[in-house]
């Protein structure tokens, strides 16, 4: 879970970051039950109809679904779409904002591409 | 949903005048069911006297005010179903808190005496102790209490959290949110505390010398302004213009409040300027310093902000 930054970004938006992270990280199962809006509300101090848009949206993207009366579940096969959908935001997130400030620092592509081999020959 | 399942509580074009001046001036505006709004205002806005009449309690000069579609006022049904609790209970000065639960389950038809019981143990506050030998903070959660325990489908909430502790703050936001969300009741909170109550607020309500001046789910009133920061040579050129609310330089950087559509927003990013959400105690800063500024006050001579 961890806590929410207060950057001013809607909130809704990084519940269901929260959320995705989880099931990425594999904190939450395919099949397994979500906590509830309420139960997301009280832990983040929040709105509960601010935490029930969060877990929609990800409804409306298929990476949940509700059994009735029950609750909300991780639907089969959400993890492999969330992480094709994370890859394409990488390029945004990172990839650009690392070229930009790369660019300030005048460190070339190449020598850009060389580091990313060290990072990755290191970690 | 209709209109009239989507809105709760409503006023018309509101106008409450004491001696002369418009403590409200003309305010309209429809409050959703089973939301928690926050009413926002500077000092003098006329936060109170808005509550004050939606609960019924005090007459408008003119103008309508409806509970379900129904007046309030005279209403003895509509204002059983609205709890008001004021941040200053003068009228409950002498009483015991024991005295003052008895008065409100008397009062109020759906009020829940073991919750009431429960609440005041929490608080650690003792039946026997007279409202007025109390502090401001314990007035504050005495009024809590009432709030809570009230069950009512409609609690008005004025600066519930005054004199209270950040740890009693936290506790208030808590048990708002459990209750919330076990009863969709409909709450209208008004608060300073902008920042940290913020992620309560379903609904904004804005409130500029009586008029309402915006009234937006609070996503919706973020999303108006950005932080503008970059190369002065850059923001400058936006300039003037009166979509922005803020301007300040330091060296070669500014850092312009832009509030509306933003045409140029991809050759912005391209040229560096970064964009970024406005916190939301400090948008609401900026729009009540514009307002003052449209209304002709003084901004603070130099001398006293440097």
């Amino acid at each position: 879970m961890g806590l929410l930054t207060d950057d001013g970004r809607p909130i809704f938006l990084q519940i269901a970051e929260k959320i995705e992270d989880d099931i990425i990280e594999g904190r939450l199962a395919e099949e397994s039950q979500v906590p509830s809006t309420n139960q997301f509300a009280a832990f983040y101090q929040i709105n509960p109809a601010t935490a029930a848009k969060g877990v929609n949206q990800l409804v409306d993207q298929e990476i949940l679904y509700k059994k009735r009366g029950i609750g909300m579940f991780v639907k089969e096969g959400a993890r492999s779409i969330l992480i094709e959908k994370r890859k394409e935001q990488f390029y945004e997130q990172y990839v650009i904002t690392m070229v930009r400030e790369a660019g300030k620092l005048g460190i070339t592509p190449q020598q850009l591409s060389d580091m990313i081999q060290r990072g990755a020959d290191e970690a | 949903m209709s209109r009239a399942e989507h809105v709760i509580l409503e006023c018309h074009d509101l106008t409450k005048r004491y001696r002369g001046t418009e403590a409200v001036a003309s305010a309209t505006v429809a409050f959703e069911r089973g939301a928690i709004h926050g009413l926002l205002g500077a000092n003098g806005a006329g936060k109170t006297t808005l509550l004050h009449i939606l609960s019924g309690q005090i007459y408008p000069s003119s103008g309508k005010c409806l509970y379900e579609g129904q007046p309030i006022h005279e209403n003895p049904l509509a204002m059983s179903q609205i709890c008001f609790v004021k941040s200053d209970e003068r009228a409950w000065s002498d009483y015991k808190i024991k005295d003052l639960m008895t008065f409100c389950s008397l009062l109020i038809p759906t009020w829940d005496q073991s919750y009431a019981e429960q609440l005041l143990r929490l608080f650690h506050l003792s039946a026997n102790k007279k409202y007025k030998n109390l502090s401001k903070g314990m007035q504050s959660l005495v009024g809590i209490v009432k709030g809570l325990a009230s069950r009512c489908p409609v609690v008005l909430f004025d600066e519930p959290t005054l004199g209270l502790d950040a740890d009693m703050r936290e506790t208030f936001y808590d048990l708002l949110i459990r209750d919330y969300g076990e009863s969709q009741r409909t709450i209208i909170l008004s608060t300073h505390l902008i920042d940290e109550s913020a992620k309560l607020f379903q609904y904004l309500t804005l409130l500029e010398h009586g008029k309402i001046t915006s009234h937006l789910e609070t996503e919706e009133f973020m999303k108006q302004a950005y932080y503008l920061q970059g190369n002065s040579s850059i923001l400058e050129r936006l300039m003037p213009d009166e979509r922005v609310l803020h301007h300040e330089r330091l060296g070669s950087t500014s850092i312009v409040v832009w509030c509306g559509q933003l045409e140029e927003e991809m050759s912005l990013r391209q040229q560096g300027v970064e964009i970024s959400p406005v916190p939301l105690q400090k948008l609401f800063v900026y729009l009540t310093r514009k307002n003052k500024r449209s209304h002709g006050k003084e901004e603070l001579p130099h001398e006293i902000v440097s």
